[in-house]
């Protein structure tokens, strides 16, 4: 019984560190993100300025990534409709993993990869402590919400609408 | 050999393995199943945790075992303490550590001699006839459900100091 206590104080000290460490960001401008696509092509955050974009830091190993890969999946075509695209960062090592997990989850927004895993520079700099994190960012490249749900992301989208 | 004499042998070579013969041992490789409120393999500080340590080469998370992979620098001791001390420091727990020691260290751990690493005896509990792997047995090292069931089947475990790592042969 206090273990179970003090594995539950554990989880929930270190969930609101690290959410508070990633909502920082909300309000700063987006860092740049540079990365291959599966086909090798270089695809840029820049590239997709004038739009919504939500930022998914995911991986193949990832249980809860995989299942968020689900949400988004159900969400994508009702988000593309709306003018929000969905660019996914992987942290897989493995490039094998990585397109086997894109096929298996029928992903068919943008994707990315990063292959130092937790030692790439963006990781840093995006400040993600886990994953799946998720930050969703303005036509204007500022970061708006941290880990929004599906519902957020509509609702802070139909604000901004005049 | 019978437990209680394989226990004996087991015992007095401790001993002297401890005082006279200290082996450089060794193990290759390594499965960490971590435990805790949130997802273990989702996170960067387990992950460097476990890189961090001076023994390690590599850390891989394995999504199908639910379990890190790791791999350990040749001829460094490996510690499975410091791998538990990695894990809670990072805010998780061990669920389940098997090791995979290099072949000279198999053959003198299958006739019952322990061995010395990083300042740790390593004893098995049961005659290891089969298989690669090993299991860390011990308070933090498994569930506090395994625990329980395993300090009744060995009584070793209850008198446990930190300078004795008690393993078992992985079942299949």
């Amino acid at each position: 019984m206090i273990t179970s206590i003090r594995i539950f104080l554990l989880a929930c000290f270190w969930f609101s560190v690290s959410n508070a460490a990633a909502q920082f960001l909300n309000g700063k401008k987006a860092f740049p993100l540079v990365l291959p696509d599966p086909s090798g092509k270089v695809i840029s955050l820049d590239s997709l300025q004038g739009k919504w974009v939500l930022v998914d830091f995911w991986a193949s190993w990832c249980g809860p990534c995989r299942l968020a890969n689900r949400t988004v999946r159900k969400y994508y075509p009702q988000w593309k409709k709306n003018g929000i695209e969905v660019l996914g960062v992987s942290l897989d090592e493995n490039r094998t993993g990585w397109i086997k997990a894109i096929k298996k989850d029928r992903i068919h927004w943008l994707q990315v990869n990063t292959p130092a895993q937790w030692d790439s520079q963006l990781v840093l700099q995006w400040n993600v402590e886990r994953i799946p994190t998720t930050y969703l960012i303005d036509p204007s490249g500022v970061i708006r919400a941290t880990n929004p749900d599906p519902k957020e992301i509509l609702s802070l989208i139909s604000k901004s609408k005049p | 050999m019978s437990q209680s004499s394989f226990r004996k042998v087991a015992g007095l070579t401790t001993t002297l393995l401890f005082f006279v013969f200290p082996l450089c041992a060794q193990f290759s490789q390594g499965r960490l199943q971590a435990t805790g409120l949130t997802c273990a393999l989702c996170s960067k500080s387990i992950h460097q945790a476990l890189d961090q340590l001076p023994f390690t080469e590599s850390v891989n998370p394995d999504l199908k075992s639910s379990s890190f992979d790791i791999r350990f620098k040749m001829g460094q001791p490996v510690s499975a303490l410091s791998i538990r001390t990695a894990v809670e420091d990072a805010g998780f727990f061990v669920g389940q550590l098997r090791l995979e020691p290099t072949s000279d260290i198999m053959d003198s751990l299958r006739s019952g001699n322990p061995f010395q690493s990083a300042g740790i005896i390593y004893r098995l509990l049961e005659e290891w006839r089969e298989g690669k792997r090993l299991l860390v047995i011990g308070k933090g090292f498994l569930t506090e459900k395994e625990y329980k069931r395993l300090d009744g089947r060995y009584p070793e475990l209850s008198k446990e100091v930190d300078s004795v790592v008690y393993l078992l042969p992985e079942k299949k």
